[in-house]
């Protein structure tokens, strides 16, 4: 049903004949394997029958169900010793056919569940490692065989795990736009370090990366890497703060966090007015248990000025992705007569960050037709040293990027145009009227805006 | 170029009947249960389905069902939870979901359920997130939903989530559109999207809108018109529709169809059309509200008032 090409011309009566003939002895195969599964025929002629009416149509799942009915009568009938033979004539049998179809579910299913019976894997490693690798040089973007392969991997769990890195390697260096290496690449690196990505590795991938992206700038495979890789060093930050409904009873304020976390409590964020500690409760606010936007109210009204402080105790969070690092930064927030101030003291490290900005500026300048991925890339990593509070987080740089984001990539403006508002929001200190739908966003321009509206 | 609505009807009303459908394929007899629900799906959104072929198709689905409650994908065909999935959707579109008892089929879907949350395919073992979805969708459907674990499968859902907020076959797999729908459209059947993350999910299928305005379903892939459903009816779960560009997507919609020849709609511009595609097209079109079709909704993929009659 895919990638057939339209006849340019009607067929031939020749053509119908000849494919006639060929669905005729289609029919007919098909119903002798129905008359004998019928029969109940678990013979090796049945056997033999459904080896031809795999080999035609390999999607048809009764088919294989019914080989496997026999198989598992070969497999009582057939002495152990001969029993490894039996599996690698089906495993030869079934590598021809997925060679002819290499998207076929069935077939693929059908080779696990043979693999499940074999006994001996080390044998068998090498060999279902070439089949992927043949494959995957056929195709490099079949998720069949990737899934296959990472399911075989740690079904038959000899393979080290720098051997898979040093897959992907060589996956990606014949094709950087191959984001399902890519993929497996984050998984095998999260595997790798369970904990913390090391400085050093996460140096060494961003010098990969940057060969990649300067080679193929618009490939959105490389910089969706670039991105996880950068999100891995990326601590949970404080976006915004709402005082709004302090003026309120019962009284509360609104925070909004860079990631979408659960679990916030006393333990996690001190507050406090002025110097005095703030007792109170959070809850998440819109969706739950995850949010990025989160509600503080404490437990008793304290009088005075409206200034907060908010101090990260604990050192680790849950965002929607896992384990997460909270911010070492202090943030505080001051309200008076006619003006609101949000301010941030400390500074996270930003090194990967700054170096990686600069490297994008570099490309921009020399790239003046495909920028748009760039452009974008470098709007995120804008914003994220903006929440670091570093001087290189430039809001009108933010604003700047999005501007031209929706000149030279329109298809996706109303994404950008959302962005922009919310930096223009950040800018003018003060929202614009479009609302805002995205909740991340929200998140970013809580002193601006009425959440009861 | 315009949507053809009159041509997509005769296409569809022929669909089984052509005979050059299988000229230059391969046979399609192992799928009749899908043609069905793509076929009847389409002309119902098109308003154009009629009681005519009812009986006929109805007794043919009955028979297609097997002793454990399951339906294959046509006589002599074994049991499948995609197939008694589009079984269900088909009768629901028939209105005739009170032909078959709900119990029987319940049981033989929560026979599928594994330990870990997945769903089998069928009793042999095939797994990946389509089978929850089917599971969720036809227990629904059938108002049984508590013969199933929920939780489970919810868990091993999440465990299928990736980075970018979307999902993959199974767990560690790579981000798909497709089981993107599958993974989360079962979690709206149960009221859970409160589990996944709208924003970044949002964002990685806007990126899946290409130059052409066709969604792909991997990043660097061709853009493919069934994606307009896959994706396009999960930002309509998600409620971040308004992300897509409607008029370029359905500009590649209507590109893809046979207007000089046969009708129905191809992947893209320029390959042969089939049902499926068709389907999922007319399905895109429906969703951002063009030519007066009837509405589907996002979730069940069957036009609202149907759903509504059968959930109130
Ligand atoms: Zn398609």
């Amino acid at each position: 049903m895919h990638s057939r090409k339209k006849r340019t011309q009607p067929p031939t009566p020749e053509e119908i004949a000849k494919e006639k003939a060929r669905l005729q002895k289609m029919q007919e195969l098909h119903t002798a394997v129905f008359a004998s599964m019928e029969a109940q025929d678990l013979s090796t002629d049945a056997f033999d029958l459904t080896t031809r009416a795999i080999r035609t149509s390999s999607d048809i799942y009764t088919f294989f169900n019914y080989r496997r009915q026999i198989l598992l009568k070969l497999f009582e009938e057939t002495p152990e010793d001969q029993l490894p033979a039996l599996l690698k004539k089906e495993l030869d049998l079934l590598g021809g056919i997925i060679k002819e179809s290499p998207k076929s579910y069935t077939l693929w299913f059908h080779r696990q569940w043979i693999l499940q019976r074999c006994k001996n894997l080390t044998d068998i490693m090498e060999r279902e490692l070439k089949l992927c690798e043949y494959m995957l040089n056929k195709d490099n973007r079949n998720f069949h065989c990737w899934d296959y392969r990472t399911w075989f991997v740690k079904f038959a769990g000899t393979e080290s795990l720098q051997d898979e890195l040093l897959f992907t390697d060589s996956m990606i260096l014949r094709d950087f736009s191959n984001f399902s290496a890519w993929h497996y690449r984050t998984k095998v690196v999260k595997q790798i370090y369970t904990g913390e990505i090391p400085d050093e590795f996460v140096r060494s991938e961003l010098g990969r990366l940057k060969n990649a992206y300067f080679t193929c700038p618009m490939d959105q495979s490389i910089w969706n890497y670039h991105r996880w890789l950068l999100n891995q060093k990326e601590p949970i930050m404080i976006t915004g703060i709402s005082p709004r409904e302090f003026e309120e009873t019962p009284k509360c304020f609104i925070i909004g966090f860079s990631h979408n976390i659960k679990g916030i409590n006393e333990n996690s964020i001190g507050v406090s007015q002025g110097w005095e500690p703030l007792q109170g409760t959070w809850e998440p606010l819109y969706t739950q248990p995850f949010s990025y936007i989160w509600k503080f109210t404490p437990s008793q009204s304290a009088p005075g000025d409206i200034e907060f402080r908010l101090s990260p105790i604990n050192t680790e969070l849950t965002d929607i992705n896992g384990h997460k690092k909270l911010t070492s930064l202090q943030y505080k927030f001051k309200k008076t007569e006619n003006k609101s101030e949000f301010s941030v003291e400390g500074q996270e490290d930003a090194t990967f960050f700054e170096s990686e900005l600069e490297s994008i500026d570099e490309l921009l300048r020399i790239e003046e037709d495909d920028r748009s991925q760039a452009v974008l890339r470098k709007a995120q990593l804008l914003e994220t040293l903006s929440f670091m509070n570093s001087e290189k987080g430039n809001i009108d740089q933010i604003i700047a990027s999005y501007q031209e984001l929706i000149r030279i990539d329109y298809r996706r403006a109303p994404f950008y145009r959302e962005s922009l508002s919310v930096y223009n929001a950040i800018k003018n200190k003060s929202a614009e009227s479009s609302p805002i739908v995205s909740r991340k966003m929200l998140a970013k321009i809580l002193g601006f805006i009425d959440l009861n509206q | 170029m315009a949507f053809d609505k009159a041509k997509q009807i005769s296409y569809l009303l022929s669909a089984d009947t052509r005979e050059e459908e299988d000229i230059g394929s391969y046979s399609f007899e192992h799928l009749r249960m899908g043609g069905a629900y793509w076929t009847i799906g389409g002309l119902s959104l098109l308003k154009s389905l009629n009681e005519d072929r009812k009986e006929e198709i109805v007794n043919w689905i009955l028979q297609c069902q097997h002793e454990n409650g399951g339906f294959g994908g046509n006589l002599k065909h074994d049991p499948h939870i995609t197939n008694t999935h589009y079984a269900v959707l088909v009768l629901a579109l028939y209105n005739s979901l009170h032909l078959i008892d709900p119990d029987r089929i319940a049981s033989y879907i929560a026979s599928l359920q594994n330990p870990d949350g997945s769903f089998k395919g069928d009793e042999w073992g095939e797994t990946d997130l389509r089978f929850i979805y089917c599971g969720f969708s036809s227990l629904k459907l059938l108002n049984r939903l508590h013969k199933i674990d929920v939780q489970l499968s919810v868990d091993y859902i999440l465990r299928c989530k990736n980075f970018e907020g979307a999902f993959g076959a199974v767990p560690d797999a790579e981000s798909h559109a497709a089981y993107t729908f599958c993974a989360v459209g079962a979690l709206a059947v149960v009221d859970r999207l409160d589990l996944i993350d709208a924003d970044e999910l949002g964002y990685w299928m806007m990126l899946r809108q290409t130059e052409s305005g066709g969604f792909n379903g991997r990043p660097e892939k061709l853009p493919d018109v069934c994606y307009s459903w896959w994706i396009l009816s999960t930002f309509f779960m998600i409620n971040r529709q308004h992300w897509v560009n409607y008029e370029a997507l359905s500009e590649f919609i209507n590109r893809a169809q046979d207007l000089e020849g046969k009708g129905g709609i191809a992947d893209r511009a320029g390959n042969e059309t089939d049902v499926f595609h068709t389907f999922f097209g007319i399905a895109g079109l429906s969703l951002m509200g063009y030519h007066d079709l009837e509405k589907i909704d996002p979730i069940y993929a069957l036009p609202e008032p149907i759903l509504k009659n059968i959930l109130g």
